[in-house]
């Protein structure tokens, strides 16, 4: 196989407008683009698909109702309760983010952001930092006690606090290694089914004929991504909900 | 390996472009993308990195780019949905939240006063027809009580009149018997009179009448 047909190649970034500050590559690259219209795009729906007398919704606007009320009320509310409604707007803000990211990068020769880990754990750092911050804002040095799992017999804790603590600490890690890797490993299978399709047409023959079966198979992978897009950007929002609220009740649920 | 793949990119980006047939549908200017991608290699095998065979995911030389442009574009997004898009699609559910409520209420409120009004007419109803029938029987007893009290009077008067017809005939008729023995007197005088040719002695017809009249 040409390396042109790499199934990695589609995650390269390339540089649009070399930029460069005190040092820094901040070049605006392939990636840049597509975060910006997955903004674009996510602004545009919340906003321009909403209308302020819009009693008797729109499908624009049923869409963008439900998703409004799949993260506020079935998401946040669900898992924080009334606590959750000062952080609507930053949960909110990831599922949108991620889910639009997602669904364009399935757009062929398209670029999905989120295939890129250091996107994906900067979002898990952010909420990370947001956990951290709101436990210590709420409960003081209290909020190590999260550490401590209520119920547990003394001698045991000195085995249970470390596991406690590295799961914790995991949290980023693993919230951004889910989200990125259903990315690539998702989008590499696709790449790898068409290319399949356009080597085996190639190869003439029987080969030609049997072309059919990865391309029912890349069709079959393209609408479990288009699943795995959306229920990725709302595991991700929903973890970040679970996480939160544990910072602000501990193990009081 | 390194090379090698850095040419395979570049054949592989600039040649099957034409083949496609659409070179000037991406930005425009066919020849812009290889000079891009030239860039990027040179920068990159400059950088000391080389060209990676690997994933383009551990390739940190693009992390600060990629960490800049998603603060930017998150924060502009964050800005949007918290200031513009939440408080607006929020306002809109309530409001419709609100107007159904008030709407519930205002039915409920109408099949209330309907409610009301339905009781109100039965009971109009019911009274006006037991008013009705109240009236009717008033008439009824005050027709009977004035047929009764005129049947009553006509009897009386009646009792009087008949009365007072009995007395007469009684009367009439005590006169009438007194009246009988003088004429019963008389008659026989002249009988007597008439057969013997003389008169008959007074005392005599007089105890003869008496005794016929007591026999009767």
């Amino acid at each position: 196989m040409a390396a042109g047909h790499s199934p990695m190649e589609q995650f390269a970034i390339k540089p649009l407008i070399p930029i460069e500050i005190a040092g820094y590559d901040l070049s605006f690259t392939n990636a840049s683009l597509w975060m910006l219209l997955a903004v674009g795009a996510g602004c545009a729906l919340l906003t321009l698909g909403v209308k302020r007398d819009g009693i008797v919704p729109g499908r624009t606007q049923s869409v963008v109702e439900l998703m409004y009320d799949f993260i506020e009320r079935q998401t946040v509310g669900n898992v924080m309760g009334e606590s959750g409604k000062k952080f609507f707007p930053f949960i909110f803000s990831l599922f949108i983010f991620i889910f639009f990211t997602n669904f364009l990068g399935l757009i062929p020769y398209s670029f999905t952001v989120t295939s890129h880990i250091i996107v994906t754990f900067a979002m898990a750092l952010m909420v990370f930092a947001t956990v951290l911050v709101v436990g210590f804002w709420t409960h003081g040095l209290h909020f190590f006690s999260l550490f401590v799992p209520s119920g547990a017999p003394a001698w045991i804790m000195p085995l249970l606090v470390p596991i406690e603590i590295i799961s914790f600490l995991s949290r980023p890690i693993s919230l951004s290694v889910r989200l990125a890797a259903n990315m690539l490993a998702g989008h590499t299978m696709l790449k790898v089914f068409a290319g399949f399709v356009v080597t085996m047409l190639g190869a003439g023959g029987i080969l030609s004929v049997l072309s059919i079966a990865p391309l029912i198979a890349g069709v079959l992978v393209t609408a479990l991504e288009v699943l795995v897009a959306a229920i990725q950007a709302w595991v991700f929002a929903l973890l970040t909900c679970i996480y939160l609220n544990e910072a602000v009740h501990l193990h009081e649920h | 390996m390194a090379g090698s793949t850095a040419n395979a990119f570049q054949v592989a980006d600039v040649a099957p472009e034409p083949e496609h047939g659409d070179p000037a549908a991406e930005h425009g200017d066919p020849t812009a993308e290889p000079l891009v991608m030239d860039e990027l290699h040179t920068s990159t095998e400059a950088d000391g990195h080389g060209a990676k065979p690997g994933l383009p995911q551990l390739d940190t030389t693009t992390f600060a780019s990629q960490l800049f442009w998603l603060v930017i574009s998150f924060a502009v997004l964050y800005f949007v949905i918290s200031r513009i898009a939440a408080p607006k699609i929020g306002g809109v559910i309530a409001d419709r939240a609100n107007r159904i409520k008030t709407d519930l209420d205002t039915a409920a409120q109408a099949k209330r006063d309907s409610e009301a009004a339905m009781a109100g007419y039965d009971k109009a109803l019911a009274d006006a027809r037991a008013k009705a029938l109240k009236s009717s029987d008033e008439m009824r007893n005050a027709v009977q009580a004035e047929i009764n009290a005129k049947n009553d009077a006509a009897s009386k008067q009646l009792a009087a009149d008949t009365a007072k017809a009995e007395a007469r005939i009684g009367e009439m008729r005590k006169s009438a018997m007194a009246r009988v023995g003088d004429v019963a007197k008389e008659t026989a005088a002249e009988v007597v009179s008439k057969l013997t040719g003389q008169a008959a002695n007074p005392a005599d017809l007089e105890a003869a009448v008496s005794a016929a009249l007591k026999r009767g």
